[in-house]
């Protein structure tokens, strides 16, 4: 079966790539495994469903095996990783009629289906950087995975115990991709100068959050955390730059759409971290704002004069 | 010279291509054998031919008579013979009557159209002029065609404060009307004051985009010598700034009301071939015989314009450009972006059509078409301010009621949709469908 080429889907990719140099360096080469096992996983569960209904495949199923792995724990059994692609392929995708009809973004889809499925697996276990203050290089380039022995710890947004400088270079327990938020903009800034990503939809939810941010730090609500550490620690960013600004799911169809979307995101995601139990707030608010952006759509449209009505 | 504009709201930026005729002086083409007058070159309904096979014809005889209110009259381009009536398929698809004469040019008399009556414009009453303009049977020559008795027949309790001249010429590779400028100014000056006596406008102005400067300089000098109360507005660079709602937007800043015609905002637009024809037409008493026209693309050897009689065979037409250098990969009536492509070059020249294009492998995007990705782009670039993607969905689902609710008839086909989708999706062609559905 032929693939079919997406020139957007490809900058996307360009754009993940540092992130996937970033997960080897600081986590081990058990990373390339688990993108073999997701992509395999990916690949058979949409070849089998194109199939059998007639559709073609396309290259945004790499993109969406990309980001699901990018934004699983270093320790993720392998089982897991591809029961999680498997269920986000399917549901998130294949079930609506393929590329293009689904609501929900495919590896976000998948992450939720694993996150809420296997706790333990998922949040407990982030496991220490392999480069650091002792030895910069070669770091994971050397090694399969971080030693597992070694004091595994809670992600920072439990912690709240990294320093700035750690979390911007990614030197911090944390997800495969997720850690390193200075790439994670580099990246992110690609797609959006390649056009793939619409840059109003990442401004917005990075505005949106840190203003929702600030007012809750500022009225110390709940032990928030101050808004520059909340918004490059965990992976709102990862989320702002190449989640929400998926198109298929995104809303699209106007400017003040994209601008409402982006918001929509970014202030969920503050209200998830701080009031709920979970202490990462973006996989559910990319599934909420997924779910009111046909609703969007609908009801703004080009207000326009009619004939008749006062010139 | 007053601050360059544009209008806002969407639009894109083709690659332009005119330099591959915009410095060829517009060529005068001799009479082809055969000539083949359509009977449906304008919006409205088709003339009914009033000739029958055998008559002999002179140039400028009337062998279709335009009878119902939106209809023109058409008339023969040369002197010659009627040898066939028969239907006949445009180059834009459209089906129609034809009156095929065979010319003469042993016995044709040679005193036609040179005598011009000078004084013409201010012994005429504006009833007189717009009887005259009716009689020659002329269409908007910008391309869409629409006889201009009707356009110029102001309804009555409204008034046109603003005529706004289009000298946009915003597709691609077309440069007859920029020829036409630069060549003929005065007469085209003439044209438009008879337009503005029919009509009775206040302010005339002249939109000329900035790709076009020696013929914004060139009018501002002979305005300036005759000293006519007559304003040229340059405009930016911007597609489709040559359709009247955006040319409106750009140059008097008023937005038609959807559905509406120029008149509800007090303008009524014309086209620079079109004040050109009725310079002809009035002074000369000469009707639509002949037009200019851009012959271009990359597969024609002397890409340039033309001075052709309507009725010409295309084939005539690219055979006095060079013919083709290489083979053409698909040839274009009118201009690449809202033009039509065919494939039967024995199909007459009509009076709309501004240009003829050959482009080859290599100016055509061949990639198939891939799922949308909702990427937003066409929204972004419509400048009716539609919602492209949502109306195909529509339209592909034979929704053609909800795709109406969404102002699908605001589209005018423009194409700057289709032209930047990255998926290739045929968007316009679903429009030009749906239309069409939707008005069964």
């Amino acid at each position: 079966m032929k693939i079919q080429k997406q020139q957007a889907m490809r900058n996307v990719l360009k754009g993940l790539t540092p992130l996937c140099l970033a997960a080897i360096y600081f986590y081990g080469w058990r990373f390339t495994a688990v993108l073999a096992v997701v992509a395999a996983a990916g690949v058979l569960s949409e070849y089998v469903l194109a199939k059998k209904y007639g559709l073609q495949m396309t290259e945004s199923l790499f993109v969406s095996v990309l980001l699901f792995s990018l934004s699983l724990p270093p320790g993720i059994p392998l089982w897991i990783a591809a029961l999680g692609i498997v269920f986000g392929i399917v549901f998130g995708k294949m079930v609506f009629g393929g590329f293009g009809r689904n609501i929900f973004n495919p590896a976000i889809t998948a992450r939720a289906f694993v996150y809420i499925s296997f706790g333990v697996p998922m949040t407990s276990k982030f496991l220490p950087t392999l480069p650091g203050p002792d030895s910069w290089f070669p770091g994971g380039f050397a090694h399969w995975l971080s030693p597992l022995d070694s004091v595994s710890s809670a992600t920072p947004l439990f912690t709240k115990s990294a320093d700035l400088f750690n979390l911007a270079f990614g030197f911090i327990p944390g997800s495969f991709g997720e850690t390193a938020a200075v790439l994670v903009v580099i990246g992110g800034l690609y797609i959006i100068i390649k056009k793939a990503a619409n840059w109003r939809l990442t401004v917005s939810a990075i505005a949106a959050f840190l203003i929702m941010q600030t007012i809750f730090w500022l009225a110390g609500i709940r032990d928030t955390v101050d808004p520059l550490y909340a918004l490059i620690s965990g992976s709102f960013l990862l989320g702002a730059f190449f989640m929400i600004t998926d198109p298929v799911s995104a809303s699209q169809t106007t400017n003040i759409g994209r601008w409402i979307y982006g918001a929509f995101f970014g202030v969920l995601t503050v209200l998830i971290r701080v009031f709920s139990i979970w202490p990462e707030g973006i996989t559910f608010a990319i599934l909420l704002s997924n779910m009111f952006a046909p609703l969007l759509d609908y009801y703004l449209k080009e207000r326009k004069k009619r004939k008749g009505a006062s010139a | 010279m007053l601050k360059i504009r544009s209008f806002k709201k969407g639009g894109i930026h083709p690659h332009a291509r005119k330099s591959l005729s915009d410095t060829a002086k517009i060529q005068n083409l001799p009479k082809p054998e055969i000539i083949i007058i359509p009977m449906s070159q304008h919006l409205g309904a088709p003339a009914v031919v009033c000739v029958k096979k055998g008559d002999i014809v002179s140039a400028g005889q009337k062998v279709g008579s335009g009878e119902s209110f939106i209809s023109a009259d058409v008339h023969s381009s040369v002197y010659g013979t009627v040898q066939d009536i028969q239907p006949i398929v445009l180059s834009n698809g459209i089906e129609t009557n034809a009156v095929f004469i065979e010319t003469d040019d042993i016995s044709e008399p040679q005193t036609e159209f040179t005598y011009i009556d000078k004084d013409i414009l201010e012994r005429s009453t504006p009833q007189e002029l717009l009887k005259i303009i009716k009689d020659a049977g002329i269409v908007g020559m910008g391309g869409a065609a629409f006889p201009a008795h009707v356009k110029f027949n102001i309804p009555k309790g409204k008034q046109a404060e603003y005529l706004v001249i289009n000298g946009v010429e915003c597709e691609p590779y077309l440069t007859a009307d920029h020829r036409l400028m630069l060549e003929n100014t005065e007469e085209i000056l003439v044209g438009i004051s008879v337009i503005s006596k029919i009509i009775g406008a206040g302010k005339i102005i002249i939109g000329i985009e900035a790709n076009k400067m020696n013929a914004t300089r060139k009018f501002e000098q002979v305005i300036e010598e005759k000293r006519l109360p007559i304003k040229i507005q340059p405009l930016r660079v911007k597609y489709p700034q040559g359709d009247e709602k955006q040319l409106l937007k750009a140059v008097i800043g008023r937005e038609v009301p959807s559905g509406g015609l120029p008149i509800e905002i007090g303008a009524i637009v014309s086209n620079v071939g079109t004040a050109y024809a009725i310079y002809e037409a009035v002074t000369k008493r000469k009707p639509v015989i002949d037009r200019v026209v851009t012959i271009s693309g990359n597969a024609i050897k002397n890409p340039g314009n033309f001075r052709a009689l309507v009725g010409t065979p295309i084939k005539v037409l690219i055979d006095a450009a060079g013919g083709f250098q290489e083979e053409p990969a698909k040839i274009v009536a009118g201009g690449p972006m809202m033009g039509f492509a065919f494939f039967n070059l024995e199909a007459p020249l009509t009076k709309g059509m501004s240009g003829i294009l050959a482009l080859t492998k290599s100016d055509l995007d061949f990639s198939s078409e891939t799922a949308c990705i909702s990427c937003g782009k066409c929204v972004t670039v419509c400048p009716m301010g539609l919602q492209p993607t949502r109306l195909f969905r529509f339209i592909n689902n034979s929704k053609f009621s909800d795709a109406m609710s969404l102002n699908l008839m605001d589209c005018k086909e423009c194409g700057c949709c289709s032209y930047s989708c990255p998926a290739k999706i045929p968007l316009v062609h679903g429009f030009k469908y749906g239309k069409k559905m939707a008005r069964k």
